[in-house]
């Protein structure tokens, strides 16, 4: 004899309580049934009854099941949305790099002509066809053959050097003019400027007067040379080596 | 009720016709429109483009750009597409710096395609394409520039038009492979505003490497402005002059005369754009003595003191070779001999020397070989084999007649005498990419004492009685050799008595050299011919800047 769906139903629903989430069950039935349709036919042996409570979760649920819960909750239809949200946002962001690449590549392309262009300006104008007029210009003029001189540099000077470096530079030149005015000379600071612009330059001193800058150069590398200088000679002997040999 | 029921009808009716409709355009434009649709798709939406390698940037030493490349266009227009040519010729002339009737003419071609300019700059190809003329295109192309224009323009050479701008001449050619990189491919699919939306690189671009040269773009423009002030006193066919540090066979300027502008290589002939330096075979005269004397001294034949009785006049088989000036007979030293360029006393020491020892010495130097400066177009001169040594060859050879020599080899050789024996390859690149590019150690061919006695004897060609006396820099101490040569005249085969080559090779400081400077001077026309007075004042102008400017001091 075929017992009644009742009396098989109940035992179910108790041995696999649904989650909280899951939908309420007075809906589940008319959607889509859980358990196979009775059929006719002879009845089959009464199962061994459930085991409840936490046990009753250890069960494995079968896959299809799952699916089909995942398919009838409201999870899925959170899921589709963000999927389809996500597919057409990731499109945007692709087509948007794209566009970005797009600019990036002409940026690229701008910056590679700017730069060859200041590369060109800068070779233009370094160009000493167009540095020579502008210099000119200005006052300058080639430093004359022979107006440039090299010193060469004892121990000494650079024990004096160094002795120079260690004072304050303001109580050096103080000490220098003293020492210059004492001795009833041009203070060396303003002999070293000129030195240092008639070599580095070839400025105005020497142009107007290239002898007299000439021997004001010797006579100070000279004044250098010999032992127990001043330091203001010392001075004019590093800045003309530093500028001529820069 | 039935009112409603039917208005519903109707515009489900009217609906379903537009959806119809719409399925049949559908239809319509996936089936027997798709192919048409998909092709311009394809030329509308899909491009293909080329990305052009950059060209390496040329540089001097001090990073001074003496060729680079910028960004160009290569316009050209389909005239088929171009329905009133006349008002196109007239809007693009001004753009692309033609006459109108150039324009015209090109627009009326009966063809596809044509060019309106080749690598036009990029601000007036961007104009031109903006106008948006049918059938008018741009493809992006690398414009090759020399800011400095004529500096250096026969070393650095040229570059084409074709084949993505390839180098054709100099620099630019023999470092093709360094310089040009590998051109990308990318393919951009656009919207239909023309902006990219999809870009896929099928084949990355790779820049050039940049080159920089050892010449110091400053002493180059001295060079030449020298070299340019000799063309206009003595008018000269041609004229080269090369500067090298002796040391480590850097050359810092290799000058040429006439001069070349590179921007526009079209304007002078062809032969204006050959490198004199490396290409010049010429009879070096005098400047040979050095070559002669220098493997006497080596040989242990000869000292700097050793005395030569000196007759005007020298008569070796069957041939009379004089000297420049008539002189009764004298007694002159080895360096008597060469301050003041007695062929006599040359000839008398190369058969001290004999033709086996001498002959071997000339190729020692290095002539008859390429210097290994790897300088495109280079010569190898050319010498008297051993077996074909006549009689009276040991009459002309050892006063430099009778076999040719290029600059670059006379230069390398004194560079050899200066820097205390060793026959370095002239070096004209110091960096490939940023990577410094090794000197050659030499070889070294004759010993330190002999190079500083060869030293000592040239000081005195630039000292009084010296052939080059008035020749001089304050403060500083020169050495050097001039050279006059007689040209062979093709038409008689004889030594011409109007086209010598003058020459001057030398350097400073004497006692401890860092500078060499050889100057040759072909065919000068005016004024002189001798290597004392067209090439050797050169040769102290150009010391004259160089000297102080690289911080040389007198030594």
């Amino acid at each position: 004899m075929t017992p009644p769906a009742s009396a098989v139903a109940p035992s179910v629903g108790r041995a696999a309580p649904l989650p909280r989430r899951v939908p309420a069950p007075r809906r589940a039935p008319s959607r889509a049934p859980t358990r196979p349709r009775r059929v006719s036919g002879p009845a089959r042996p009464a199962r061994a009854a459930r085991p409840v409570g936490a046990a009753a979760h250890a069960v494995p649920r079968p896959a299809g099941a799952l699916l089909d819960r995942l398919i009838r909750g409201r999870l899925w239809i959170g899921l589709l949305a963000f999927s389809l949200i996500g597919i057409v946002a990731m499109q945007m962001v692709v087509l948007k790099l794209n566009t970005n690449i797009g600019r990036t590549l002409t940026r690229a392309a701008t910056l590679q002509r700017d730069n060859a262009q200041l590369g060109i300006e800068d070779s233009t104008y370094s160009a000493e066809t167009h540095v020579a007029p502008l210099a000119a210009a200005a006052g300058m003029t080639l430093a004359p053959p022979g107006s440039v001189h090299f010193v060469g540099t004892a121990r000494a000077d650079i024990a004096h050097a160094a002795a120079v470096l260690s004072q304050p530079i303001q109580a050096h030149a103080e000490t220098t003019a003293a020492a210059s005015t004492e001795a009833g000379t041009t203070p060396t600071s303003s002999s070293t400027s000129e030195t240092s612009e008639s070599t580095s330059t070839g400025g105005e001193t020497s142009a107007s007067a290239p002898s007299s800058s000439s021997e004001s150069t010797v006579a100070a590398s000279t004044a250098s040379a010999s032992p127990g200088e001043t330091g203001g000679s010392s001075e004019t002997s590093e800045s003309s080596t530093t500028s001529t040999g820069g | 009720m039935a009112v409603v029921q039917r208005r519903v009808g109707m515009l489900f009716a009217l609906f379903f016709a537009l959806l119809a409709l719409a399925a049949a355009r559908a239809l319509y434009l996936g089936g027997p429109h798709a192919g048409a649709l998909r092709r311009a798709a394809r030329t509308q939406q899909l491009t293909s483009e080329t990305v052009p390698a950059e060209r390496g940037t040329i540089t001097d030493r001090n990073g001074v750009a003496l060729a680079i490349s910028e960004p160009a266009q290569e316009v050209t227009a389909d005239p088929y597409l171009l329905k009133q040519p006349l008002a196109v010729a007239h809007e693009l002339a001004p753009l692309l710096g033609l006459t109108q009737a150039q324009v015209l003419t090109k627009l009326s071609e009966h063809t596809g395609f044509v060019y309106l300019a080749h690598a036009l700059p990029y601000e007036a190809a961007h104009k031109i394409l903006a106008l948006r003329l049918p059938g008018v295109q741009g493809a992006p192309v690398m414009r090759r520039v020399y800011p400095r224009g004529t500096l250096a323009a026969q070393v650095l050479g040229t570059v084409g038009t074709e084949n993505e701008g390839a180098g054709r001449l100099g620099l630019e050619y023999s470092l093709n492979s360094l310089l040009a990189g590998h051109a990308g491919q990318r393919h951009v699919i656009s919207d239909a505003k023309g902006q990219p939306v999809s870009i896929a690189e099928t084949r990355h671009e790779r820049p050039g490497a940049t080159v920089s040269l050892t010449l110091d773009a400053n002493i180059q423009q001295r060079a030449e402005d020298v070299l340019s002030a000799v063309g206009k006193v003595f008018q000269p066919k041609d004229s080269t002059a090369i500067v090298m540090d002796p040391r480590t066979g850097a050359i810092l300027a290799m000058a040429n005369w006439p001069s070349v502008n590179a921007n526009d290589p079209g304007a002078k002939a062809i032969e204006a754009l050959q490198n004199r330096a490396v290409s010049f075979n010429y009879e070096p005269g005098s400047t040979f003595k050095s070559v002669v004397v220098s493997g006497a001294l080596q040989e242990g034949r000869i000292t700097p003191e050793s005395g030569f009785e000196i007759p005007d006049q020298i008569e070796l088989g069957g041939r009379t070779i004089h000297d420049d000036t008539e002189h009764a007979g004298e007694s002159l030293t080895t360096s008597q001999i060469l301050a003041q360029s007695s062929n006599v006393g040359a000839i008398k020491i190369g058969l001290l020397e004999g033709r086996e020892k001498f002959n071997s010495w000339v190729h020692r130097f290095g002539f008859g070989s390429l210097t290994g400066s790897g300088l495109p177009g280079e010569e190898r001169g050319a010498t008297l084999p051993l077996d074909k040594y006549s009689g009276s060859s040991m009459g002309n050879l050892p006063i430099g007649q009778g076999e040719l020599v290029t600059p670059i080899q006379m230069a390398t050789a004194y560079s050899a005498i200066a820097n205390g024996g060793i026959l370095r390859p002239p070096q004209i690149i110091g960096q490939i990419g940023g990577r410094r590019v090794p000197e050659s150690a030499g070889k070294r061919i004759v010993s330190t004492a002999t190079a500083a006695e060869l030293r000592s004897m040239l000081k005195g060609v630039l000292a009084p009685g010296g052939t080059a006396s008035e020749v001089s820099i304050p403060g500083y101490q020169l050495a050097g050799k001039t050279g006059t040569a007689s040209k062979i005249d093709p038409q008689t085969g004889e030594y011409s008595k109007s086209a010598y080559v003058a020459s001057f090779v030398g350097f400073a400081p004497a006692s401890d050299p860092k500078l060499l400077c050889a100057v040759i001077i072909d065919e000068p026309q005016t004024g002189s011919i001798y290597g004392g007075v067209v090439a050797a004042p050169a040769f102290g102008q150009i010391m004259e800047f160089a000297l102080p400017y690289l911080g040389i001091g007198p030594g």
